[in-house]
């Protein structure tokens, strides 16, 4: 750390603002990659038929909104987004009923076989439970109805909620929930008037994810589903219905995966606690 | 211990009956009894009934029962399933792949904006999006850029590369590798920049009065502090690249003739277009079976030194 010889005050200046360019370069170059299919998604969107299907692609266009007209006029789809919301809103309520107070006695009395088994539902492939599940479904003639998808979404959300919000109650004192049964709380009481709204941001991060990764479900939805269409089933649909009509299939996707990009921007700092001390905490 | 003190029990009234206390112990199993059960149900049962049916020969049909066939199903699978052979070849590869390249993208990233700097918030923000995206939405928007008239051959052609069947038997998996990992590396950046924010200043200190260098505080305190972080990224990442489905169906829909016939995607095949009921089982567990062994695998070489 000794500088060999007494550099001036500009020569500091020049290199610390060559540094930051450089690293201000390097930042974008490695977000470019990664950002560049929802920019290419968004701008698609706006083509026209005839400027998406021109090699090399018209950097330059008129931004149109025809593309989105034609694939709620004639895609049902505000149906779709309203299924999938019924769905993700169910799915994510069951999953935080049954699965906070879960959540809590695991970090309060330390059970960690049972986070093993969340570990291992997470492992499981979907698959391997699709087809009883569909074999019973079809049997009691679930199949298409809310019921089959929200109890199947149940199984991802589930998990998801326990594992991520262990995590969050772990963080709390001891102390206080000692405190609380000296005087006299029982545990209920300490887990709905105490732990409860001390964790609050974090389970709404929580929930924010569950909702999220029932919305994004594809397979549950597309086996299970029927006739009744959620979010990705429908945007898959629209990849054969309209074809070479990228913009058409660009604007569908927009629709459907934009809502939830939308809706766990303001979640910001938490969704990311979420997400990494869920995961971390193994 | 957590009981109310006797003397609580004396001062109330002899009047009012209380209802006796659940130990702490109960109220515990209380709490996770209705998830224990919803898994149960959704999960365990399932599972379960999956395994039976892997035991069996059996073509969805009530008239015609069941065969016992103990594990010739999974012996068929494994030893004579050509497609299956075929399938778990392209899965190890495509996630050997996909999973090294998003643990070392997202360490470099998460090494690099591990630091104060103007517009940080928003990076991150910009970096949560890959996380959250719906994978079908965004793999039909990468079948546009990876047609042959697509962007990408636009773009490989201004940098004089030439234009390449991307989603040809060559290339597909590769595609189908960069596909993945501009997807999942945020979220392995993610969970190590925590990591990072986590770590311990003194041993930095204690380097830096030692006099050693950035390489070398890397090396010997960063990294070996970041590995269970690391561990933890790679098992997730892992788990889920066995599982890739959605991105395969909608970019190459397994072929062009099986070339990217993941296990997934080859299960999925089976399970929903032969009636074989029986047989299909054995390949979901075969699966399962795979996932675990490798979750393990990454789980012991997170222990092992470096």
């Amino acid at each position: 750390m000794v500088a060999n010889r007494v550099s001036t005050y500009s020569e500091n200046l020049a290199r610390r603002w060559v540094g930051t360019a450089g690293f201000y370069v390097t930042v974008v170059g490695a977000l470019v990659p990664i950002m560049f299919p929802y920019c290419w998604m968004l701008t698609s969107s706006l083509k026209t038929q005839l400027e998406n299907n021109t090699f090399p692609p018209s950097l330059i266009f008129n931004p149109t909104l025809n593309n989105f007209a034609k694939v709620i006029v004639e895609t049902n789809l505000p149906m779709v987004l309203l299924n999938s919301l019924i769905v993700g809103v169910a799915s994510t309520g069951l999953g935080l009923a049954l699965g906070l107070p879960c959540a809590f006695a695991i970090a309060r009395f330390r059970i960690p076989a049972l986070g093993v088994i969340v570990l291992v539902a997470r492992m499981l492939p979907g698959i391997a439970m699709l087809l009883p599940w569909y074999i019973m479904f079809a049997r009691l003639q679930l199949v298409g109805t809310h019921t089959a998808l929200i109890l199947s979404h149940l199984s991802v959300t589930l998990p998801l909620i326990i594992w991520l919000s262990i995590g969050f109650f772990e963080d709390l004192p001891a102390e206080l929930m000692d405190a609380a049964a000296v005087d006299g709380c029982s545990l209920f009481g300490a887990f709905w008037r105490i732990a409860l709204p001390l964790v609050r941001p974090g389970i709404a991060a929580g929930a924010v994810l569950a909702f999220i990764s029932s919305w994004n479900n594809f397979l549950y939805s597309l086996i299970l589903g029927g006739s009744m269409r959620l979010a990705p089933v429908a945007a898959y649909n629209m990849i054969f219905e309209f074809d070479v009509n990228w913009g058409a299939v660009n604007a569908a996707a927009v629709l459907t995966t934009w809502p939830v990009i939308l809706l766990s921007l303001p979640f910001g700092k938490n969704l990311v606690k979420g997400l990494t001390l869920g995961s971390v905490k193994g | 211990m957590l009981r109310p003190t006797s003397k609580t029990y004396e001062r109330t009234p002899p009047i009012i009956q209380r209802r006796r206390r659940l130990t702490v112990g109960q109220q515990a199993f209380l709490f996770t009894l209705p998830a224990i059960i919803a898994t149960v149900f959704l999960i365990g049962f399932p599972l379960l009934y999956t395994v039976w049916l892997s035991l069996h020969r059996w073509y969805g049909s009530h008239e015609v029962p069941m065969d016992w066939m103990g594990l010739r199903n999974y012996a068929d699978v494994l030893l004579r399933d050509e497609y299956f052979q075929r399938s778990f070849l392209i899965t190890a590869v495509f996630t050997v792949f996909t999973v090294t390249a998003a643990v070392v993208f997202g360490l470099g990233l998460a090494l690099l904006l591990n630091r104060k700097f103007r517009g940080n918030t928003l990076v991150l923000s910009l970096l949560m999006i890959p996380v959250v995206s719906t994978p079908v939405s965004l793999s039909m928007t990468w079948r546009y850029i990876l047609h042959y008239e697509g962007a990408l051959n636009w773009i490989s052609r201004s940098l004089g590369l030439g234009t390449h069947a991307w989603l040809g038997t060559q290339l597909v998996i590769p595609s189908l590798i960069v596909v993945d990992v501009t997807r999942w590396t945020p979220l392995v950046m993610l969970i190590i920049l925590a990591g990072l924010s986590s770590l311990p200043s003194e041993p930095y200190e204690a380097a830096m009065i030692d006099g050693a260098s950035s390489v070398q505080m890397l090396r010997y305190i960063t990294l070996p502090l970041l590995r269970p972080f690391i561990g933890v990224a790679a098992l997730i990442r892992l788990i889920d690249a066995i599982k890739t489905f959605d991105e395969v169906l909608v970019i190459s829909g397994g072929g062009p003739a099986g070339a990217s016939e993941t296990l997934y995607m080859y299960a999925y095949k089976v399970a929903f277009s032969f009636l074989t009921f029986g047989y299909v089982s054995a390949v979901l567990i075969l699966l399962f079976l795979f996932i675990l062994v490798a979750s393990l695998a990454v789980v012991r070489l997170r222990r092992a030194s470096w």
